[in-house]
């Protein structure tokens, strides 16, 4: 039982860091969208809107409860060994509560991702590789996503264009406005798009005459729920409640 | 006395590897006791993928409870074996594979390569062997035997269990280890 032995050691010390990470995590008392790493100052702008809406319901939106059956397509896929994890990717998905034997795994130019569904059947959580090291994660309830899809964008570093992961809902196409105007549909494949598009190109989710940005700009505001934060990659959720005077020392916690 | 400062010894390291609470540490722990366990696995008669189901689970709730490791009340492979029983006892209840506690943490089901299956069949080879030739002893060394062997119970429960002191509870294991050596090799 060799391998078996050596096998189940590396399980077994996953676990516990995965359980000693998530105690840390919930000890600062604040959940935590993306993984940091260095040099990826200009993700954060990227990402606050994109996580504005799809993760607020760690905050307000848990309410909602729909079937894990089928109601996204993405689910379609066949469930994957989510042996390409990060520790910290791991980590952060338990902490988030996810069902990690319920896996599939999405192929993007930054190596293999995945979608996990929440363990409650309430959502759906995407983490994708970052090649400058870290993940970027992102989740939301099966309802946010029917509306808005899931996004995780990555800007390589030194690079000026976007790498976006998006989990589509049904009947949904992504659209890619260009400098000229010009406008580029792309069909999700097994739920999922990925593509690459310049700074100053914008996506769009379209369902029927419905349209939701997917890249705002690098400077973008803060979306109502959440604090953009100058020093770091992680956009803070905003308890409800908080008087606005007080916003700026949930940045002061997360430095 | 050397046996027990060393048994000791034994305990009190690993009371601290699990009061560590480090993956390292764990996983020492888990490196020192899975023979153990595997081998408590064969004697109850699994077959290889129940084996792994119970090791696995046996060593995950032993994580969740670490903090319930008491080294004065006994040494960890007893404490270990008592989950492990409380495992077994489980799976015929529920007459499936439980990883509950394994689900609980997370842990991914290992498969077992043709390798494991093949090293498996010579833990239970050599249990069965073993068995056999324990059955051949004399009823003392026997019962002796099983109760430190296979029960990891300590030198003074079994003397106060067998009403003798506990240098002759020593000696009967002994003997009765020698006689099992002896009868072992002549088979091969």
């Amino acid at each position: 039982m060799r391998d078996f032995r050596r096998e189940l050691e590396s399980q077994l010390r996953l676990a516990i860091e995965a359980q000693t990470a998530g105690r840390r995590t919930t000890e600062r008392g604040r959940p935590l969208r993306w993984i940091p790493a260095p040099g990826r100052a200009r993700l954060a702008g990227l990402s606050i809107a994109l996580a504005a809406g799809a993760a607020i319901f760690a905050v307000v939106g848990a309410g909602t409860n729909p079937p894990r059956a089928l109601a996204l397509p993405v689910l379609a896929r066949p469930v994957a060994a989510a042996t390409g994890l990060s520790g910290e990717a791991r980590a952060e998905l338990l902490r988030r509560g996810v069902d990690l034997q319920q896996a599939r795994s999405v192929d993007t130019v930054n190596g293999t991702g995945y979608v996990v569904p929440l363990d409650d059947g309430s959502g759906l959580c995407l983490t994708v590789p970052d090649p400058a090291g870290g993940d970027g994660q992102s989740c939301a309830t099966t309802r946010d996503i029917q509306r808005r899809g899931l996004v995780v964008s990555i800007v390589p570093k030194n690079g000026r264009h976007v790498n976006l992961v998006v989990v589509v809902p049904t009947a949904a196409t992504v659209v890619t406005r260009h400098r000229g105007g010009e406008t580029t549909a792309l069909t999700a494949v097994g739920g999922i798009v990925a593509t690459t598009v310049d700074e100053d190109e914008t996506v769009t989710l379209r369902i029927g005459d419905q349209e939701h940005s997917l890249t705002p700009p690098v400077n973008a505001s803060p979306t109502a729920g959440f604090a953009a934060c100058d020093h770091g990659a992680r956009p803070v959720p905003i308890p409800a409640g908080m008087p606005p005077d007080q916003v700026h020392t949930l940045c002061e916690k997360q430095r | 006395m050397r046996d027990d400062r060393s048994e000791d010894d034994e305990r009190r390291r690993d009371a601290t590897l699990l009061a560590d609470g480090s993956a390292d540490a764990f996983a020492d722990f888990y490196r020192r006791h899975f023979d153990v366990v595997l081998g408590y696995c064969a004697r109850k008669g699994l077959d290889a993928d129940e084996a792994a189901d119970v090791v696995a689970e046996t060593f995950a709730a032993a994580w969740v409870a670490r903090t319930g490791y008491r080294p004065r009340r006994g040494r960890a492979e007893a404490w270990l074996l008592g989950i492990a029983g409380h495992k077994l006892a489980d799976r015929a209840r529920r007459w499936n594979r439980d990883r509950s506690t394994q689900q609980r943490l997370e842990l991914e089901r290992v498969r077992l390569t043709a390798d494991d299956y093949r090293d498996y069949a010579e833990v239970r080879d050599a249990v069965g062997r073993a068995g056999e030739a324990l059955d051949e002893l004399p009823h003392e060394q026997r019962a002796a035997v099983h109760g430190r062997v296979i029960d990891e119970t300590d030198y003074s429960t079994l003397a106060r269990r067998h009403g003798v002191s506990e240098a002759t509870a020593r000696q009967r294991v002994s003997r009765g280890l020698a006689a099992l050596r002896a009868r072992l090799t002549e088979e091969r």
